[in-house]
């Protein structure tokens, strides 16, 4: 998956995930922590440790061997190349198109339309650059999907859902991040309630002194 | 209302407090929740201890933080608005402060009779001027942070990396900065000083020995 407004992206406490040019999300191995943050906001869990690459080999190699949080890139060094991505390029069915965004999701509402089928992340997580295009309904593939990973017992990161009601992170915490950006204008407000009151305050009790000093005389 | 103790000095009023301790909550709870979201309570903790269980929620401590980087900026703009409108500005740093501060350190350290002082004394001000810098470079970079965290809003990759690394160097300026101002009290001529920042009142007594100016 490649978010339009990627949490995995913008939430990592170290800023190591870009975007391409093409869009793709893209982890910086050499400076990954392999902290799984990005994996913890990802409503699909789709990075996961790759073992044997990262800023961890060059330093420990024994011990943390574990590597660091890898994920598609859309094959970046490839498309660098000017080359197809490799899934594309594999795929024995040619079921897999690469190619601009706008294209790609027209074409997708084309067949879906033709085919009489169904859509996925074109609305999932507030939208992504990978869409797929089904006849079979989206809920029924993920009960499929569950289904097998349960008579596998298989509760491994890696295989991820097809659910239709998709959270993005980013969304479920906008209020909070609004109430952050006004706190400023509250605390400005309440200090200048209570710098006036006191300053006032101090201005009618120098009157008062004032006034007692001109009567004494 | 302020009221007359005897042989005690009012120091620290109200809205001083208020900010102070408003301002160290918000620290103490940002930096619990900031490590939080890096790779540390559910990594490295082996025994998980008890309470601590919502440390290793990404989700949790990122609201958490959210809401107490909105009360640290409402203390701080609360201090910056309330102290310049009022025209009171003791504690910013002043001329001489660098050597004012060595001659009070060797004072303490030799036993001999400290340099009178202002309100502040200038290790006071110099210690401000560096909450000043290391508070206000993570709220800038937070804020930062914050707003590219949007929906829709999409900051470039280098914003998006210097932005974290200068907050997470600012995250460690400001834990070290709270080490140095708690360990500020190991020092017994300090200790007077404390006070002042629950009741707002000091002995006279050590008013007109320490701070004559």
């Amino acid at each position: 998956m490649h978010c339009l407004d990627a949490p995995c992206q913008k939430l990592c406490p170290f800023g190591v995930i870009e975007k391409t040019k093409h869009g793709a999300v893209k982890i910086d191995e050499n400076f990954c922590m392999g902290g799984a943050k990005c994996r913890a906001v990802c409503s699909w869990d789709i990075p996961q440790r790759q073992a044997g690459v990262g800023l961890y080999m060059q330093l420990v190699p024994e011990l943390a061997g574990g590597g660091v949080m890898y994920k598609c890139d859309m094959c970046a060094d490839l498309l660098k190349e000017g080359k197809s991505p490799a899934c594309e390029a594999a795929c024995p069915k040619g079921a897999i198109e690469f190619g601009p965004y706008e294209q790609i999701r027209k074409k997708a509402y084309e067949r879906a339309k033709e085919i009489g089928g169904f859509i996925y992340g074109d609305v999932e997580n507030s939208g992504t650059l990978t869409l797929y295009v089904s006849d079979v309904p989206f809920d029924k593939i993920d009960e499929a999907i569950e289904a097998k990973k349960k008579e596998e017992n298989d509760t491994r990161f890696g295989r991820p859902h097809m659910k239709s009601e998709v959270e993005n992170m980013l969304e479920t915490t906008h209020g909070y991040m609004l109430a952050t950006l006004i706190a400023p204008i509250a605390g400005a407000a309440a200090a200048g309630i209570t710098a006036y009151k006191v300053l006032s305050g101090q201005k009618k009790k120098e009157g008062g002194e004032h006034c007692e000093a001109k009567e004494e005389k | 209302m302020r009221q007359k103790k005897k042989n005690k000095i009012y120091r620290q009023p109200l809205p001083n407090r208020f900010v102070h301790w408003g301002v160290a909550i918000s620290i103490i709870m940002l930096i619990i929740t900031g490590i939080g979201q890096m790779p540390v309570y559910g990594r490295y903790l082996i025994v998980q201890p008890f309470g601590t269980k919502w440390l290793t929620s990404y989700e949790i401590t990122l609201l958490v933080h959210y809401f107490f980087a909105a009360t640290l900026l409402f203390f701080t703009t609360y201090h910056i608005v309330y102290h310049v409108m009022k025209k009171e500005f003791d504690i910013w740093p002043k001329k001489g402060d660098v050597k004012g501060s060595y001659l009070i350190i060797k004072a303490m350290i030799l036993g001999q009779k400290e340099p009178p002082s202002e309100k502040y004394l200038p290790e006071q001000r110099i210690a401000y001027l560096y909450f000043v810098i290391s508070i206000g470079l993570v709220i800038v970079t937070g804020v930062i942070k914050v707003i590219k965290n949007i929906m829709g809003v999409q900051p470039s990759n280098g914003i998006l990396f210097w932005g974290a690394q200068l907050h997470n160097l600012a995250t460690v300026m400001v834990i070290l900065g709270v080490v140095m101002h708690l360990a500020a009290f190991i020092v017994k001529e300090n200790r007077k000083l404390l006070p002042g920042m629950f009741t707002g009142y000091v002995d006279e007594e050590y008013v007109k020995e320490r701070h004559s100016l």
